[in-house]
């Protein structure tokens, strides 16, 4: 047996294909805005600072998750609606809103329908933000890692 | 450079047997061409275990590395098996509706084409197949028998251990030896210790799984130093693929040719039955390759694509096929995962992968399938695959959870014995081609009652031991829901009888006197769950000798 692969864009694209679409009517989200002012405030929520590890923004997942969604595509459109949604709950938008309010909605998010817009998003932004932010030194704060397993491995 | 003739042997593929072959015709004297349809990697710069971000990088697919194929049927997800169904903690609360077709992984056939072949992403577990394995069908009326004996294989094995370093204690595993194992164990991780102790309170016998990674420098090769990589691919050289081992080994006669990215399209056989010709693609020039002795050593998904390929006029149903057995019998990896976090377990991240091995868990099913301690294979040692799968949640509580949850899942990996449906074969798909404009390979391979009945059996010995190690589980996959398979067998099944087999009981193909097969297409049966690259190279290193 081999290690999974982390291919994940490519997994979420292909779960993505299948699902997001049929969701567009019911929710009656589509904005066709790409403005994903918001994108950092999620990801800081999702992945805060603390005392040993930045926070999603100071490792710049948030463009590299830009970079993930590209130009066009289910992914992004999945982006665009969800953040448009949360940006439309309150009298802000969820960047401006409070930390406590935010922290609120994205608890909201985590447990609902994961075929519904909301909690596909989460899952999806969550799993990205975890692979992009441990992909990075900065964050091994606290764990018994070293960067990269090489030069000096892990004796039994 | 023409590679055209001249040589003494040619063979197709630089695998497990490819290699194997290359390194027993060498020593024997003779000139031999290797044609690897794959590039050669370079494991410093290819496999960068020592850069940040390594745990997003898999084994390196550049192109050419992989075949491309298609899916043909998979079975279904039937509501009956729903118990089978995979889950983690944290990954997507999402999965196929029963009823849906079984789709491929990602992974889907986990293969490499490159110099090396698919020991270059293997973990190395260096098993021979259980006494009984060859004797499957006489003894249980399950599966069938193997038209050779442990014995005839017995120092082949040694020989082939002796030459890529296969490290173990030699502690009764049923498998006699007749020589002990050239290097000594590694020492077991926190994580195989912890199932050793368990298993042991509830009759499971776990001990040191052996494996070709080398645990102090041997010929040339340095000793592993436990970065958990080696599905990666092995960037010290310390594992025993073939490219590091058997094939250096024979460059250093002077008699072996290895020529990288030389793809083989179409072999030629004349009147008498021998193949007088291969033709061959050589980074994208036509060639042509004679030789008085062709092994074929693609595996069993491209020795057959191949066999079939090659059907003409005198041979409509390809070569080797008068039997029409070539592509049938396809066997996939019958596979299971259980993951649980053992509170107060620390570091299950450290150590060589797959240390452990518990060889008969069920006593109303023996030789059915193996345990085996599967935390580094199943990519628990880096912070991305446990924060995705094995916790939940999000903010600074689940950055507080992996921190004091990191080094203590353990993971218990099940492979088993698969008798394939006869819906269960390689043939050559009727749209898709490949960049060369020839028909792909489609893999059709069903899960039978009987399979899926042994995964509840796996998942039951699995579960078993990690309770009884205090574990709380937290992720489970198997073969129920998606084709995954590393190990394929049985497309070019070995035998006595030429109307029910492709090859005699050497390899040699019952139609082509100097055409033989030496990769995981013979096996008549998949064993009990053993990892079948120690077996391939035993057969192959017999399978040249007798050819030379």
């Amino acid at each position: 047996m081999t290690a999974p692969s982390l291919e994940r864009r490519r997994a979420l694209l292909v779960m993505l294909s299948a699902g997001v679409a049929p969701l567009l009517p019911h929710a009656g989200m589509a904005s066709g805005s790409q403005d994903l002012a918001s994108l950092g405030a999620v990801l800081d929520i999702v992945f805060p600072s603390d005392a040993l590890c930045p926070s999603a923004t100071e490792l710049g997942v948030d463009a590299m998750i830009r970079e993930a969604l590209g130009p066009q595509g289910p992914l992004l459109q999945l982006f665009t609606l969800a953040l448009g949604w949360m940006d439309g709950i309150a009298d802000r938008p969820f960047h401006e809103l409070p930390t406590a309010q935010r922290t609120e909605i994205v608890a909201a998010m985590a447990t609902s329908d994961f075929n519904e817009i909301p909690g596909r998003f989460y899952h999806i932004a969550r799993a990205l933000t975890l692979e992009f932010a441990y992909a990075a030194p900065e964050a091994l704060g606290g764990l018994p890692l070293h960067p990269a397993p090489q030069p000096e491995g892990y004796a039994p | 450079m023409t590679i055209g003739s001249g040589h003494d042997a040619v063979v197709i593929g630089s695998g497990a047997g490819g290699g194997a072959v290359a390194w027993q015709l060498c020593q024997m004297g003779l000139k031999v061409l290797v044609l690897e349809a794959g590039p050669a990697f370079d494991p410093p710069t290819d496999y960068p275990l020592t850069t940040a971000g390594w745990e997003r990088r898999g084994f390196p697919s550049p192109p050419g590395s992989r075949a491309m194929l298609r899916y043909g049927d998979l079975g279904t997800l039937d509501p009956d098996s729903e118990d089978l169904a995979s889950w983690s903690r944290g990954g997507f609360p999402w999965r196929l509706p029963s009823g849906a077709a079984r789709p491929p992984s990602d992974a889907g056939y986990s293969h490499v084409m490159g110099l090396g072949g698919s020991t270059l992403h293997y973990v190395g577990e260096s098993h021979r197949l259980h006494p009984d394995v060859f004797r499957r069908h006489s003894l249980t009326g399950q599966g069938r028998d193997w038209p050779l004996s442990y014995d005839d294989l017995e120092s082949y094995y040694s020989q082939a251990e002796q030459v890529i370093g296969v490290a173990s204690d030699g502690a009764a595993d049923g498998r006699p030896r007749a020589a002990p194992y050239p290097l000594p164990p590694h020492p077991l991780g926190p994580g195989a210790r912890a199932l050793v102790a368990a298993g042991a309170r509830i009759g499971q016998r776990w001990q040191v799984n052996p494996r070709a990674a080398l645990s102090q420098p041997y010929n040339d090769r340095p000793a592993c130093n436990y970065c958990g990589g080696c599905s990666r691919g092995c960037p010290l050289g310390d594992k025993g693929s073939t490219d590091v081992t058997f094939l250096r080994q024979a460059s250093r006669t002077g008699r072996l040719s290895v020529v990288p990215e030389a793809i083989v399209t179409r072999l030629l056989a004349g009147p008498n039955g021998r193949i007088v010709r291969a033709d061959v693609i050589v980074q994208g020039r036509a060639e042509t390759v004679e030789t008085p002795i062709l092994f074929l050593c693609a595996g069993a998904v491209q020795t057959p694509r191949l066999l079939l390929l090659s059907a003409s006029a005198d041979q409509p149903l390809g070569l080797a096929n008068s039997s029409d057995q070539v592509g049938r019998n396809f066997i996939e990896t019958l596979a299971w995962r259980s993951t649980g976090l053992v509170a107060g377990l620390k570091g299950s991240h450290r150590g060589l992968p797959a240390d452990a091995i518990c060889w008969a868990p069920d006593a109303a099913d023996p030789g059915g399938f193996r345990l085996n301690h599967t935390t580094l294979e199943a990519g628990l040692n880096g912070p991305i695959a446990y924060a995705n799968r094995l916790l939940s949640g999000h903010g600074v509580a689940l950055k507080e959870a992996l921190r004091n949850q990191f080094g203590s899942a353990v993971s218990v990996g099940a492979i088993g014995e698969l008798v394939p449906d006869e819906r269960s074969r390689v043939t050559l798909d009727a749209q898709m081609r490949d960049a060369l404009g020839l028909p792909v390979a489609q893999i059709s391979s069903v899960l039978t009652p009987a399979a899926l009945d042994r995964l509840r059996r796996m998942r039951l010995a699995a579960r078993a031991v990690l309770a009884e190690a205090g574990a709380e589980l937290v992720e489970e996959a198997g073969s129920r829901d998606a084709f995954t398979a590393t190990h394929v067998f049985g497309t070019a099944r070995m035998g006595t009888d030429p109307t029910t087999s492709v090859t005699d009981p050497f390899g040699r193909t019952h139609d082509h006197p100097n055409l033989w097969v030496a990769d995981a297409s013979l096996f008549p049966g998949s064993g009990g769950g053993e990892s079948p690259s120690l077996t391939i190279m035993a057969l192959a290193l017999r399978a040249a000798k007798a050819a030379a």
